[in-house]
């Protein structure tokens, strides 16, 4: 699993096929059904959750939001590594393995 | 106390009755020493008590043990799972088989019915009702105006003598304990329960006088049985009541000075939270894997119905001051 620390605007992020995610008015919880946990998302948090399935990318999520809430990127990357990184910390998304270089791959 | 015979003295047998029980038709020939509702029409399930299981042949490992321990250090309760059959198993107290349409418990000790009582009018029943895709929460409910006001909360966390606050104030009780709780044409319903609360010995005293003398729960517990209605304390209320608002009691620290009534409304995201937190066989159901449809149902019930934190003073001489506060509230609403 990447660490935050390595999260990049290129990153690809994968929600866990193991977490149910339910609206609540512009809020949202998740049920982990592996621990049985419950967490709760804000309105941001919760559409950031919405954008991962259509978006992938960190950078095209950070796009959005930059959008979406008239914020600058600098602000929207905050929140979004922010939120990515306690989501992965709690095994709830995860981060796509990158694919290795391409010259590197030629050479072997 | 019932108030028909439970035994027919002719033949020394016991006696089959029908109780409307958290919804449930409930065929019984147990002697139940708490007052249940009669129920009319065809029963929903049975419970009885056998001296051997209901079936034969062993039942695979459980899918849940608790983490707390008898005398003989065995777990307080563990949870098996075999085709449309469940059973819960309490050590000290028996063997509850659940069917589809029958609660059989095999006692571990025939001469204490009460614990079977205890355990079947709670755990067990609970956990029958989620298998059908019934949630019940750990609240005792009152009738205000037609409708059911819950108040969600832990052993000892207050919900007992709120609701006995506001029978005081007239609101008739619904139940006290375990509210089942259901989709309805209104929104949610409230179900409930019987006719009987358990105080503490001070609660039962501030509330019916020092001369009531009430029994215990049980003699190794230190809550009493306190009736309710029928010229006891209170009113019963043996009805389904549509749901019209949830309080969370949050009783300040002894000794703290302030003694206002605070009301504070969850958005629906912690309102659901706070239902998983208060379901009364939160494990069960996460060990059954009945969590995503309950969490569905949750939803929807923090949609329909607003949940509150209610914080107020320690100390039984404040409750009529909170209750008048709740009435504001839902009347506000």
């Amino acid at each position: 699993m990447a660490q935050p620390s390595s999260l990049r605007a290129d990153t690809t992020i994968r929600l866990s096929p193991k977490v149910l995610f339910k609206i609540l008015d512009d809020e949202a919880v998740l049920l982990d059904l592996q621990s049985g946990q419950y967490f709760g998302l804000n309105e941001l948090g919760c559409r950031i959750w919405q954008l991962i399935p259509a978006h992938g990318r960190l950078g095209e999520i950070q796009d959005r939001l930059v959008e979406e809430y008239d914020v600058s990127t600098d602000q929207a990357w905050h929140d979004l590594e922010d939120l990515i990184a306690e989501l992965m910390r709690r095994g709830l998304v995860s981060a796509v393995p990158e694919p290795p270089p391409e010259n590197l791959a030629e050479s072997r | 106390m019932s108030e028909e015979p439970l035994f027919d003295e002719s033949t020394g047998s016991a006696v089959w009755r029908t109780y409307n029980l958290y919804g449930l038709m409930v065929a019984s020939d147990f002697p139940f020493t708490s007052r249940l509702p009669p129920g009319p029409g065809q029963p929903d399930l049975t419970f009885t008590c056998a001296g051997a299981p209901p079936i034969s042949g062993d039942f695979p490992p459980p899918v849940y043990v608790s983490r707390f321990r008898n005398a003989q250090g065995k777990s307080n309760c563990s949870f098996y799972r075999r085709g449309e059959l469940d059973l819960l198993r309490f050590p000290d107290v028996g063997d509850f088989y659940l069917g589809t349409d029958r609660i059989v418990c095999q006692s571990a000790n025939p001469d204490d019915p009460e614990m079977v009582e205890i355990h079947l009018l709670g755990t067990v029943l609970s956990c029958w009702l989620e298998r059908t895709g019934v949630p019940s929460l750990h609240a005792s409910a009152v009738v205000a105006d037609g409708r059911t006001v819950g108040f969600l909360s832990y052993n000892g966390g207050g919900k007992s003598s709120l609701a006995a606050a506001m029978m005081q104030g007239g609101c008739p009780l619904l139940t006290d304990d375990v509210l089942a709780v259901e989709p309805s044409p209104q929104g949610f319903a409230g179900r409930h329960g019987y006719a009987q609360m358990r105080l503490w010995p001070t609660e039962a005293e501030h509330f019916c006088g020092p001369a009531a003398g009430f029994p215990r729960v049980h003699r190794d517990a230190s809550k009493v049985r306190v009736p309710v209605g029928n010229g006891a304390f209170g009113t019963f209320d043996g009805a389904e009541r549509p749901l019209t608002a949830f309080y969370l009691p949050v009783r300040r620290p002894p000794g703290d000075r302030d003694t206002w009534v605070e009301i504070e409304a969850l958005c629906p995201r912690d309102a659901v939270i706070e239902f998983v937190r208060h379901s009364f066989v939160a494990s069960l159901v996460e060990a059954a894997g009945w969590q995503p449809r309950r969490l569905d149902l949750f939803a929807r019930l923090a949609l329909a119905v607003p949940v509150k934190r209610l914080i107020y003073p320690s100390g039984l001489e404040h409750l009529p001051r909170v209750r008048e506060a709740i009435l504001n509230d839902l009347e506000d609403r």
